[in-house]
């Protein structure tokens, strides 16, 4: 979401299988697999909430309710990391 | 410094010394520091491009090759190399940096016939320098230059050279079955990526030259290199789990051992960091 | 049966080729007179089986989608009348197509999910490329496959667009035809502006990431001379691993822009110069219609069985227009997808587009007929073209032949052969290529 980006410390490849996010200033790896990869893809290119749920939609063969819900939840789990601040 | 830089070889029971650059044969005082080395009972191994002033090839040809040795990095046609390869004969190991897949090695061993240098040929791959400004070898062509060397070891072993590989060589750039045939020399493919220790002019020690942005620290007084290389190795540890390729993570020979995943500097060059709100703002992602 | 052999005319020694056998050699004259029967023996083995047009179930090696035929630039010799709004994938559809070859790649044994992407310009479209990517990550991982997702794009995008298509794409095919003043004309974005500094930025992008990496240079006779010249700078500002090269197909738009196709003895020999630069630096030259690696009765999606997703739900073998099929009178349409995953592949409509492979009069006789095997069955090959070699012909068989010889370790022999004229005429317009007709 618009208001959600990657936290400054945390950087991040694509593997095969998803995405690893190493935080740089502990030096924790978090390997993030599908669908959280595609979640991950979106905020950190500033997508709004709404659009990130309707392509997740797609991928993850979910309705919308389904899908927000996971966005949310995603996006709480990243925050509570610390691998995601508010813009 | 240099002797706080002995001091810490001598506590970390290593037996020799390195000396590096830039071109080290450039240092004013190098005979010095050679000496200075030697006298510590240290062995010492020169790095160095083959372009020597005067006092330093005569201060290296003085020692004989037990004591000294000079690794040369050589490209084809580099004529002002050869008087360093004629005046220091055997104490010359050649090395080679592959920064391209299109390489053709067989000089090398021409040019160790030819000047009596020692049957050693070290290869390296060239890596991203902290900034990448460098020309380097991507990753991708490493299986084009594993192949290209797998053909060019039967000519070596023909000639009584023995090969050997710098960090950064992974298992699976070579074609099957070239490993077990190099013996103990692929004994560092895949695993030889950890903290060097390069001890820089300003007192500074980093991992290595590549990951000196990343970890890097004074040169301690009282501790060892153990200690110094396993805080860079926990310092380091969670780009560990990159690997130069992006399949590296599910790789059989990542998990149970044989392979690291290549040089930690190209795997962190697969990393990204993301843009500011404003950046984001002005990227404009969703326009083609 | 005693395997055919073919010999064509090189100088004063004749280059004999046995595809079957994947066997070449070069012989005098002398020995192709006395001994044919001689040659013939010397090929000890069964040959490989003449290639056919498939059968049995369809069996693709990669999903084709189409996101849509919209398209941000308007290159000089493109006729898909591409226009910046075009109609758009669902991307529920994507979904479907890739959940279908996933399911059929994990069926049948494949260690890879392989999607490409075609168009228009793909990223005209970059929601639905979005789903496909992500979706095909997703199910790949979920079926214990590995994703292989490769691009045809034309590379006109911002740099964090650049960077996600070397980060999530394993093969991203940029159509970049040379330098600053070649670009520019031939591949125009709207409003007169060029697509040169773009497109070379997103070349310096995708040379840095993780993915592999081609040019596709469109060559035409404003630009055949400099091809060596392209490919030199390529190598030195990028990080291509080949380089293909195709040469311009006439439309009305590319008559309009006055750019028109190489002479064919021309392209044949600079293109041969150019290979050369471009070995010396490491990256792998590529004219498609000359690879001669394995017998083939297509190098073209059709008869390949690949299946190709247009945006309204209708899958085809092949990525170009319908229009341009059916001026042929083809139908290359294999049937339908829907959002919901419904799939309808008609086998006799799959046993109609596989036959077209078959029985190309004009290649009977000649040495690349299981090579280039034609070439393009909608502009090459279509039923009722001409039974004479044409331009497309010519520098096929001169860029094999120099192939074959270079194959042998006959390098300079093929360099002179692309030098020489006369000699190229000699060996690129013959009736028969057969060693009886030698």
């Amino acid at each position: 979401m618009t208001e959600y980006q990657a936290a400054e410390h945390v950087r991040w490849a694509v593997e095969a299988g998803g995405v690893v996010l190493i935080d740089c200033a502990t030096g924790a790896a978090t390997t993030l697999g599908y669908p959280q990869a595609a979640i991950w893809d979106f905020l950190t290119r500033g997508e709004p909430e709404e659009q990130i749920c309707a392509k997740l939609c797609a991928i993850a063969s979910l309705d919308p309710a389904a899908a927000r819900a996971l966005v949310r939840e995603t996006v709480a789990a990243l925050r509570d990391a610390g691998l995601v601040t508010r813009g | 410094m240099f002797q706080k830089a002995l001091d810490f070889l001598e506590r970390s029971g290593i037996g020799e010394a390195r000396l590096l650059g830039g071109e080290p044969t450039l240092h004013p005082e190098f005979p010095r520091l050679v000496q200075l080395a030697l006298e510590r009972g240290l062995r010492v191994q020169v790095f160095s491009n083959g372009v020597m002033p005067e006092p330093a090839l005569r201060c290296l040809e003085s020692h004989p090759a037990e004591r000294v040795t000079v690794a040369i990095n050589t490209s084809p046609g580099d004529a002002g190399q050869n008087e360093a390869f004629a005046r220091l004969g055997n104490r010359v190991a050649l090395s080679f940096n592959i920064n391209t897949p299109a390489f053709k090695p067989a000089f090398l061993l021409r040019l160790i016939r030819r000047h009596g240098l020692s049957p050693r040929i070290r290869f390296g791959l060239a890596h991203p320098a902290a900034d990448a400004s460098n020309r380097f070898l991507h990753p991708l062509r490493y299986q084009a230059v594993g192949t290209r060397l797998a053909g060019f070891l039967e000519a070596a072993r023909a000639a009584g050279v023995e090969v050997s590989f710098d960090c950064g060589f992974v298992p699976c750039m070579f074609p099957p079955g070239i490993l077990d045939s190099l013996g103990p020399a692929a004994s560092g493919i895949g695993s030889c990526c950890s903290p060097i220790l390069d001890i820089l002019p300003d007192g500074c020690v980093v991992s290595c030259f590549p990951l000196a942005l990343l970890a890097r620290e004074p040169l301690p007084e009282g501790e060892n290199a153990q200690a110094l290389r396993g805080r860079f190795t926990a310092k380091l540890s969670g780009y560990r789990r990159l690997g130069v390729f992006r399949e590296c993570g599910a790789c059989e020979a990542r998990q149970s051992g044989p392979c690291n995943g290549g040089c930690l500097a190209a795997s962190i060059g697969r990393l990204r960091r993301g843009p500011t709100a404003r950046q984001i703002q002005r990227l404009g992602y969703q326009s083609v | 049966m005693a395997p055919r052999l073919f010999a064509v005319p090189v100088f004063d020694k004749w280059l004999v080729y046995a595809p079957l056998h994947r066997v070449a050699a070069l012989v005098n004259r002398a020995a192709l007179q006395e001994f044919p029967e001689e040659l013939r023996a010397a090929l000890a083995g069964e040959p490989e089986p003449e290639p056919h047009p498939r059968q049995g179930p369809v069996s693709p090696q990669f999903l084709g989608l189409v996101p849509t035929r919209a398209c941000n630039l308007s290159c000089a010799y493109c006729g898909f009348g591409a226009t910046p709004c075009g109609e758009q994938m669902d991307p529920r559809l994507a979904a479907a197509g890739v959940d279908w070859m996933a399911d059929f790649a994990a069926r049948n044994g494949r260690r890879t999910l392989d999607v490409h992407f075609f168009g228009g310009e793909p990223f005209a479209a970059p929601e639905v490329v979005d789903v496909a990517v992500h979706r095909t990550r997703a199910v790949a991982a979920e079926k214990g496959l590995l994703p292989n997702l490769e691009v045809a794009t034309n590379g006109v995008y911002t740099e964090a667009r650049a960077r996600w298509v070397g980060d999530y794409f394993d093969t991203v095919v940029l159509s970049f035809d040379g330098l600053r003043a070649v670009q520019d004309r031939h591949r125009p974005a709207g409003g007169g502006r060029g697509s040169f500094d773009q497109v070379a930025g997103t070349a310096r992008v995708l040379s840095a990431s993780p993915a592999e990496v081609c040019f596709r240079v469109c060559v035409a006779r404003n630009n055949v001379e400099q091809l060596a010249e392209t490919v030199h700078w390529f190598a030195e500002e990028f990080r291509p691993s080949s380089i293909d090269f195709e040469t311009l197909q006439p439309t009305p738009e590319s008559e309009l822009a006055g750019l028109n196709p190489p002479d064919p003895y021309t392209f044949a020999a600079q293109f041969w110069k150019a290979r050369r630069a471009a070995r010396e630096h490491g990256v792998e030259p590529v004219y498609a219609a000359a690879v001669t690696t394995e017998p083939r009765i297509s190098f073209c999606p059709v008869g390949n069985d690949t299946l190709i997703l247009h945006p309204n739900g209708r899958v085809s073998a092949c990525y170009l227009l319908e229009r341009d099929w059916q001026a042929r009178g083809l139908d290359l349409n294999l049937g339908r997808m829907g959002a919901g995953g419904d799939v309808e592949l008609p086998e006799e409509d799959v046993h109609r587009v596989r036959q077209l492979a078959a029985g190309k009069p004009r290649c009977e006789n000649c040495f690349c007929r299981w090579s280039c095997a034609g070439g393009c069955h909608v502009n090459h090959s279509f039923p009722g073209c001409s039974s004479a070699y044409d331009d497309f012909c010519i520098q096929t068989r001169l860029i094999t032949a120099c192939s074959l010889l270079d194959g042998l370790g006959l390098e300079s022999m093929a360099d002179e052969l692309a030098l020489d004229q006369e000699e190229m005429q000699r060996l690129a317009v013959r009736p028969s290529d057969w060693l009886e007709d030698a």
